[in-house]
């Protein structure tokens, strides 16, 4: 059975939408990202699991305990914030036993659990300092032993490391993930981050305008995405109106600004118009091999890669070149063969 | 001449110096980027260029003329602040129209610019809101429009793209740079994502504890960090302890914690049998599953692959360290990477920073916060 069941759960403020017919579940021991652009409802969905917020319709099931008549104390989550809300009287030991004591837990029962929490999560502060001496990432670490140390089932974060300085926040996302993996916890994480949203994952849940848009694994969500809302906010893309000039048994022929390529296999649909994505790693640049020819424009350096536009036909494609590829020699203004593999073509029928 | 010099500022708040005799100049029409950890004086730096906060030593020259002791509307700079400081009274098209209007365009022209500008930030839709009616993204696109289009020479922002999504702050990066560069203006862009650094400056300037630890274009940071701290904090780093055990001109052979003597590249002063670091990018390192004959390799055990969409992000126990590789995208990964794995790890010499063990210590130099 699922750790959470959430069943056609909606939320309207006013005439505003904010969530529409919600429906997930989360498996014991997963992590899962609720990702979206800002504005999409996914707060609202995490608030109305919390009991933060009460949800107009729908239902929401713990197992098989129904939570969403429950206050948020009864309900068995924890909950951690973008802005770290830390008793700032309290040194990091008061702040981080509070809930076992208010519940009036015997020490002895709380304590080797605190111990175990705080040897889990490597917080590399002193228990007896307080929370404005600390830095916004070890702050954040300490609210998170003090969600764990008060024994919820299921941990719920809204952009817990939003608020933190970028280097910090890269560090923290992987150390998040060991944490809850190794208390073996069950999380649902709010992110418009990306990359922080792949990087923590087991499964991603996308949404867009109050709605569920679609689920999968990071890669699956970005490599063969079924809707195109997700192919697009999921990482960079090259989005191509093509026509579908040919069809053989091994694929198709499409006609992309003015360029005739290879494409992947299709239904029957000659000259049909399809959009293809194509994400800028898989644009491969090369002296001499490839399909079409283009001519460099702008570069720019990433880093560990480049950026280079290259115009094809009629268009303009984005390609990303490893630093240490042949391909990043190519200068503005430089002849290429391009290339894009069938397989690295993602379809979309209007 | 230079658009924009500091000669030697210092300002200090109680007790805490933000600035310390800072010097660096902008020519006219670069995009320049100031990059640093929270609390390393980048804010601090923008105010003295805009006149908002005195300097308690050294001077601040614009277009060779030194405006040290010049109020900030006497400088011809439009300061976009982390606070975005829009009229709350006024709605999203009086906010843009406000500077144009002011530089003399009857009501109806500077609508005409501010429309423009506020379909350049996706805010045309909302502009007969009220600026407390946006979200915080919103509000920091309609404070970018209206510095835009201040007609102004000098651009000095303070985080203009934090609070957007991923996407959004992309679109608007490549549109920011192409706008500046237009209009033939001069940009001083304060931020600590790095990546927004390198992908937008034509030269950028790493600033730590209100000093100036580094300026360059971007890949030449990228490449050759002058310290342990610049490697760190650009881009992503593996380091570790060594010991030098020769110096050869620039190339020197050190030895690690398991006894592999390897070859890298000395940066600063190194002596023979004392302590240094090693630095090598994430993405330079290269893994072999099967040949055991490689030089300057290590044995690791792949203990974690990640999918991040454009890379793979691959952890590596060495034993006495943990490393980072990082794969971009392109080519199929091979079969033999995956967890659990014993591989060679390649570090190519060239590859392979060495630097004087730090006074406070690695871990000291590795905090960025």
């Amino acid at each position: 059975m699922p750790r959470l069941t959430v069943e056609s759960l909606g939320k309207s403020y006013g005439r505003i939408s904010a969530l529409e017919n919600a429906t997930l579940q989360v498996e014991d021991g997963e992590y899962v990202v609720i990702l979206g652009p800002s504005g999409c409802g996914k707060s609202t969905l995490l608030k109305c699991i919390a009991g933060i917020t009460k949800s107009d319709t729908g239902s929401i099931w713990m197992g098989d305990r129904r939570i969403d008549g429950l206050p948020p104390e009864e309900r068995g989550v924890g909950y951690v914030f973008q802005n770290v809300a830390l008793f700032p009287h309290m040194s990091v030991w008061d702040n981080v036993v509070y809930s076992p004591r208010v519940r009036a837990v015997p020490a002895h029962v709380y304590r080797p659990i605190v111990f175990e929490m705080l040897d889990v999560v490597r917080l590399s502060v002193g228990l007896e300092q307080y929370p404005s001496s600390l830095s916004g990432g070890a702050a954040q670490k300490v609210s998170l032993t003090r969600c764990l140390v008060s024994g919820v089932e299921l941990l719920l974060l809204d952009e817990p490391l939003s608020a933190l300085d970028t280097r910090v926040r890269v560090q923290l996302r992987y150390e998040l993930r060991r944490i809850v993996k190794e208390a073996k916890l069950t999380a649902l994480h709010v992110t418009h981050d990306q990359e922080e949203a792949m990087a923590i994952a087991d499964r991603i849940i996308v949404m867009n305008n109050a709605r569920i848009v679609e689920t999968g694994t990071p890669e699956e969500l970005y490599l063969k995405p079924k809707e195109l809302f997700t192919a697009q906010f999921l990482g960079e893309a090259n989005l191509l109106k093509a026509k579908v000039v040919g069809l053989s048994p091994e694929g198709s022929i499409l006609e992309i600004g003015g360029n005739v390529l290879r494409g992947p296999k299709l239904p029957e649909v000659r000259d049909a118009y399809c959009t293809v994505i194509v994400r800028p790693e898989f644009v491969n640049l090369n002296p001499s091999e490839g399909e079409i020819e283009g001519r460099v424009g702008k570069k720019s350096f990433a880093g560990s890669y480049f950026k280079l536009e290259v115009e094809v036909g009629n268009i303009c494609l984005e390609s990303k070149v490893s630093r240490k590829s042949v391909a990043a020699s190519l200068k503005e203004g430089n002849k290429v063969r391009v290339r894009i593999m069938p397989e690295n073509m993602i379809v979309f029928w209007p | 001449m230079p658009k924009v010099e500091l000669k030697g500022v210092s300002k200090r708040f109680g007790d805490v110096l933000a600035l310390d005799s800072l010097s660096f100049s902008v020519d006219e029409g670069e995009y320049f980027c100031l990059l640093g950890p929270t609390g390393a004086g980048k804010t601090t730096t923008l105010k003295v260029i805009s006149g908002l906060v005195k300097p308690d030593s050294g001077k601040v020259f614009i277009d060779g003329e030194d405006v040290t002791d010049s109020p900030p509307e006497e400088r011809g700079a439009s300061y976009m602040s982390q606070a975005f400081d829009l009229f709350p009274h006024l709605d999203v098209l009086s906010n843009v129209a406000y500077g144009p209007a002011i530089r003399g365009l009857n009501e109806r022209k500077a609508e005409e610019v501010a429309v423009q500008f506020l379909r350049l930030v996706k805010l045309d839709e909302r502009a007969e809101s009220m600026p407390g009616e946006l979200s915080g993204g919103m509000q920091q696109r309609l404070a970018l429009a209206r510095a835009l289009c201040s007609g102004a020479s000098l651009f000095l922002f303070d985080e203009p793209l934090a609070s957007l999504d991923a996407k959004l702050r992309m679109e608007l990066r490549a549109e920011l740079k192409r706008m500046a560069k237009a209009q033939g203006a001069t940009v001083i862009h304060v931020t600590h994502d790095q990546e927004e650094a390198l992908m937008l400056a034509d030269r950028l300037a790493v600033i730590r504890n209100g000093r100036l630890v580094q300026t360059g274009t971007p890949s030449d940071v990228y490449s050759n960090p002058k310290n342990i701290f610049v490697a760190n904090f650009i881009g992503e780093c593996n380091f570790l302890e060594v010991r030098v055990v020769k110096v050869k001109g620039e190339r020197c052979m050190i030895s690690t914690p398991d006894d592999t003597i390897l070859e890298g590249v000395c940066n600063g002063l190194l002596e023979e049998g004392r302590r240094a670091v090693l630095a090598i990018r994430s993405e330079d390192i290269e893994l072999s599953g099967g040949r055991n004959d490689i030089p300057n390799a290590l044995q690791g055990t792949i203990t974690d692959v990640r999918f991040l969409g454009y890379y793979d992000r691959v952890t590596l126990d060495l034993g006495f360290s943990k490393f980072v590789h990082k794969i971009l995208r392109s080519e199929k990964l091979p079969l033999w990477l995956k967890i659990g794995e014993r591989v060679k790890v390649f570090l190519p010499p060239e590859s392979c920073i060495v630097y004087p063990y730090p006074e406070g210590g690695l871990l000291k130099e590795l905090e960025v916060i």
